[in-house]
């Protein structure tokens, strides 16, 4: 039983919590979405902003 | 920038390239950093998926507040030195990208929160003084709009820019001088990072990935700084 969780668990990480671990996905996924698309707004930014200067 | 001082000179606006492969390859280092914590590192047992936001929240803080303000600080102190103005643009591109920076810490640090303490936000020392540095790095970058004459407005912004940054080693040093909600550092400590290796692995990767997008965004907002400085030049003569 031991050696079967030492198979399946890793060594270091987590303590198991009955029923596995709260189902916070849309958190996640949140803070993903907010980054990437602020990074990327930023380099739309970037590009509207070379664009304008060389166009006058 | 010697080029382009040579063009302003003889009357033309530089052509200088918005988008670079420095950028493209950073870009791509941020989605694969992102990929890797998403859905090849495990999920805590504790905290659930919404624990994958220290990826992005902590490679952030650093780059933000670590690289963008010491840089600030840097720039701001050796323009008030030297008074080079490419020293002003560097001070003005670190402000604007770290506060882009600041920005992602100060909404993925609620949404993780909100999972982790029950409350999005707490007004404690880590957390509140995090919040004022990105207001002042903001006035920094409203009062370059609000002053006309250039050498003002450089001068004006270094001291501004310079005494912002002071706040960073206070924000650094309030887990530990406060008590508060803010965990401990579990990378940036004397001893070895309380993480398993494969958390670790991730928050690497993704810290060398946010250190890259940043040094490719500080470089594209100067060479739009040259750029709009040139054009400038160009109508004020």
């Amino acid at each position: 039983m031991i050696a079967a969780l030492l198979l399946v668990q890793d060594t270091v990480a987590y303590v198991a919590k009955s029923g596995g671990p709260p189902s916070t996905e849309p958190y996640m996924w949140a803070g993903y979405a907010i980054t990437l698309g602020a990074l990327i707004g930023y380099v739309a930014l970037m590009v509207s902003r070379f664009s304008k200067s060389k166009n006058g | 920038m010697a080029t382009s001082a040579a063009t302003i000179s003889r009357g033309t606006v530089p052509d200088v390239k918005a988008f670079d492969s420095f950028l493209a390859i950073s870009l791509i280092a941020v989605l694969a950093s992102c990929v890797r914590a998403i859905w090849f590192t495990p999920v805590d047992a504790m905290l659930g998926a919404a624990q994958k936001n220290f990826y992005v929240h902590v490679p952030a803080a650093i780059v933000g507040l670590y690289v963008a303000c010491g840089l600030l600080a840097i720039s701001s102190i050796l323009y008030l030195w030297l008074k080079d103005e490419r020293l002003d643009r560097l001070a003005e591109a670190s402000a604007e990208v770290g506060l882009l920076f600041m920005g992602i810490v100060l909404v993925t640090g609620p949404i993780w929160a909100r999972t982790s303490w029950g409350t999005w936000w707490v007004w404690e020392a880590r957390i509140t003084s995090t919040l004022f540095l990105w207001l002042l790095v903001l006035g920094y970058l409203v009062l370059r709009g609000a002053v006309e004459s250039p050498e003002s407005r450089a001068r004006l912004s270094a001291v501004m820019g310079a005494l912002a940054a002071l706040l960073v080693p206070f924000i650094h040093l309030t887990v530990k001088l406060f008590r508060g909600m803010h965990p401990q550092p579990v990378v940036l400590k004397p001893e070895k990072p309380s993480m398993p290796p494969e958390m670790l692995a991730t928050f690497l990767m993704a810290t060398v990935a946010f250190l890259l997008l940043f040094f490719a965004l500080l470089r594209m907002r100067m060479r739009w700084a040259t750029l709009r400085d040139a054009r400038a030049a160009l109508e004020g003569a």
